[in-house]
């Protein structure tokens, strides 16, 4: 799961170096505002083929919480 | 007369009239179009006023009148009818931003003493979490039970109940009460008068060129600027408006709906720069893109515009008919108004506050000054006072703060409005140039104390001796100097960081922290200075 979120983000920031680890903050630690996250979960929607609601959206905080609602919908 | 001319026609006193205007002007033609599951749904402007007579007439029936009503929600039609259904009759509506946390919300419900609030499903849970709180006075009611409401009110209207449909809405009536951040943190309610709102609609029409074509819902409800520039707007002329359900579907709705002008935030543009621009990189076009666009501006100074040929698969990507940006809310970077320009899309950039209307300025023709937010609308004047700030006066400026007379006090002189905004005008057109007010505006418009953030750091990490929150793109930077003492803070800062932004509201979350080696520059007494100067 984490390999391919980290894909998904290496391609949605262009920056193919990045290491991306669970306790990453989206805001702090990777740079997304509030509409690159939206676009992020988009990719993410379509790669795990799952809907995520905007409501879930704003409480996502960390890699850790996209992966663990991405395990709860799969 | 054809569509899209601005005229004194189009002129209203009141959001009612505005309302039997539509209907009565365009009945059968589309007033809101969305898509509900896997249907499309259209409701035309007869329909759109059966609907707010019918909920109207169902609260006029419960004792819902001369009282407040708030509305809780994601962009939806059900939103847009409530709002109405308010304040066709003698309510207010108090429109209450969708991502505040209960606690936010019961006491917007609190100040505002209101006594209804309709809310979405999407968000039970918080309206659950609000009737645990036992507020005084307050009944819930969720939008899936509209139309029920809307069928008892129609039924009332048959039998011949027509109170609600008859009753007399003056302009100076209010028609609603906006929280909007307060430099201290806590909540202000902005009274809006339905001429303030009809002002600042018509005001708004005049300063952009509207053509025919279907308008693309993108902005919050909750703030005026989606209000006025959207919706008002579109029913003023008759246009259909497209709701968009979710930001997910920014760019595909763009698609979709194929609009010829969209009202933006300047972080919805710089989605879409990154998108023109991440595709030709992806197809290895983007030097030919570069250069193509510097071929195109100089074959404008001569007066030749190729842009929508140069172009044409760019701007297919955004439906092909997209001619016009306008951008509000916050300042926008000027290297997307040039690459806009460049491709052919003009992005007009406005100024304005909630208090206002909320238009107050905007750039007007195919090439505006680069770095102005243009001249006043037709239905305000702005002058600069001495100490550089921002002040309006005009039919769209606020009735005055909710039961506040301390702030209504220091917002007023005589009939201008301080802004809390500086800046300076040049050949009539105004420029910004700082704030007064410790706001932070983000470029997707929302704005939040700086100092409610400077607070929490403060409480949450002793060894933070100074800090300054601010905007930056779209994220909000805390510049922190630390207590030397402490030896080792600079390593533990971005780890405690990241456990108050635990706690916080994500739209609250510290993106970025510069950490000084000085203390900041002070004021004569001894605050710190959050400006450079000039």
């Amino acid at each position: 799961m984490l390999e391919t979120l980290t894909k998904i983000i290496r391609e949605h920031t262009g920056d193919e170096s990045i290491v991306i680890n669970e306790d990453m903050d989206l805001k702090a630690d990777l740079g997304l505002n509030s509409l690159e996250l939206v676009n992020l979960v988009c990719v993410v929607e379509d790669e795990f083929d799952i809907e995520i609601p905007d409501r879930n959206i704003k409480d996502f905080r960390t890699v850790k919480d996209v992966i663990e609602f991405i395990e709860e919908q799969l | 007369m054809k569509k899209g001319q601005v005229n004194e026609f189009h002129r209203h006193r009141t959001l009612k009239e505005l309302l039997i205007f539509g209907a009565e002007t365009y009945p059968d033609e589309p007033a809101f179009l969305y898509k509900e599951k896997k249907d499309e749904v259209v409701i035309s402007y007869r329909r759109f006023k059966e609907d707010v007579d019918g909920l109207g007439t169902w609260l006029y029936q419960n004792g819902y009148k001369n009282c407040r009503i708030a509305v809780f929600g994601e962009n939806s039609y059900q939103w847009i009818l409530t709002y109405f259904a308010a304040v066709c009759g003698k309510n207010m509506i108090v429109p209450i931003d969708k991502d505040i946390s209960p606690e936010g919300a019961a006491d917007i419900l609190t100040d505002s003493e209101c006594r209804f609030m309709i809310y979405s499903h999407q968000y039970a849970d918080i309206a659950q979490i609000i009737d645990g709180m036992n507020l005084e006075n307050v009944r819930l009611c969720s939008m899936k039970q509209l139309p029920e409401l809307i069928d008892e009110g129609r039924k009332l209207i048959a039998a011949g109940n027509s109170e609600y449909m008859q009753e007399n809405i003056g302009e100076d009536d209010l028609a609603s009460i906006v929280y909007t951040s307060g430099t201290s943190g806590k909540s202000k309610g902005v009274m809006m008068s339905h001429r303030n709102f009809c002002a600042n609609t018509y005001g708004s029409c005049d300063a952009v060129d509207i053509k025919r074509g279907t308008a693309l819902l993108l902005l919050p409800l909750h703030h005026t600027f989606g209000l006025v520039t959207n919706v008002f707007s579109a029913i003023a002329y008759g246009y259909p408006l497209y709701i968009n359900r979710s930001l997910k579907r920014l760019l595909p709705d763009i698609q979709k709906v194929k609009p010829y002008l969209l009202c933006l935030v300047p972080l919805m543009i710089e989605v879409m720069h990154k998108k023109i621009w991440d595709t030709a990189r992806k197809e290895g076009k983007d030097v030919t893109l570069r250069r193509m666009m510097k071929i195109s501006d100089v074959l404008l100074k001569f007066g030749i515009d190729l842009r929508r040929k140069f172009f044409k698969s760019v701007l297919d990507a955004f439906g092909g008919n997209l001619e016009l940006i306008v951008s509000g809310g916050a300042p926008i970077d000027e290297k997307y108004i040039r690459d806009f320009r460049s491709l052919g899309i003009n992005v007009q950039n406005g100024y304005g506050i909630t208090e206002c209307g909320p238009v107050v300025a905007v750039t007007r023709g195919k090439f505006p000054t680069i770095g102005s937010v243009g001249t006043p609308l037709c239905c305000n004047q702005i002058k600069i006072s001495d100490e550089g700030e921002i002040l309006v006066s005009g039919e769209n400026v606020m009735a005055g703060y909710y039961h506040n007379e301390e702030e209504n006090k220091k917002a007023f002189d005589g009939e201008w409005f301080h802004t809390g905004d500086l800046g300076y005008i040049k050949n009539k057109e105004l420029y910004i140039t700082g704030r007064i007010k410790n706001l932070i505006i983000l470029s997707n418009g929302e704005n939040l104390s700086a100092e409610s953030i400077e607070d929490k750091i403060y409480s949450s990490i002793p060894y933070v001796k100074e800090v300054i929150a601010y905007g930056e793109n779209g994220v909000i930077v805390a510049e922190v100097y630390l207590d030397e003492e402490k030896a080792d803070g600079k390593e533990h800062i971005h780890e405690d960081i990241r456990a108050l932004n635990r706690q916080l509201p994500q739209v609250k979350t510290i993106g970025k922290v510069v950490i000084r080696d000085t203390e900041f520059p002070k004021t004569s007494t001894k605050k710190i200075k959050r400006y450079k100067e000039n």
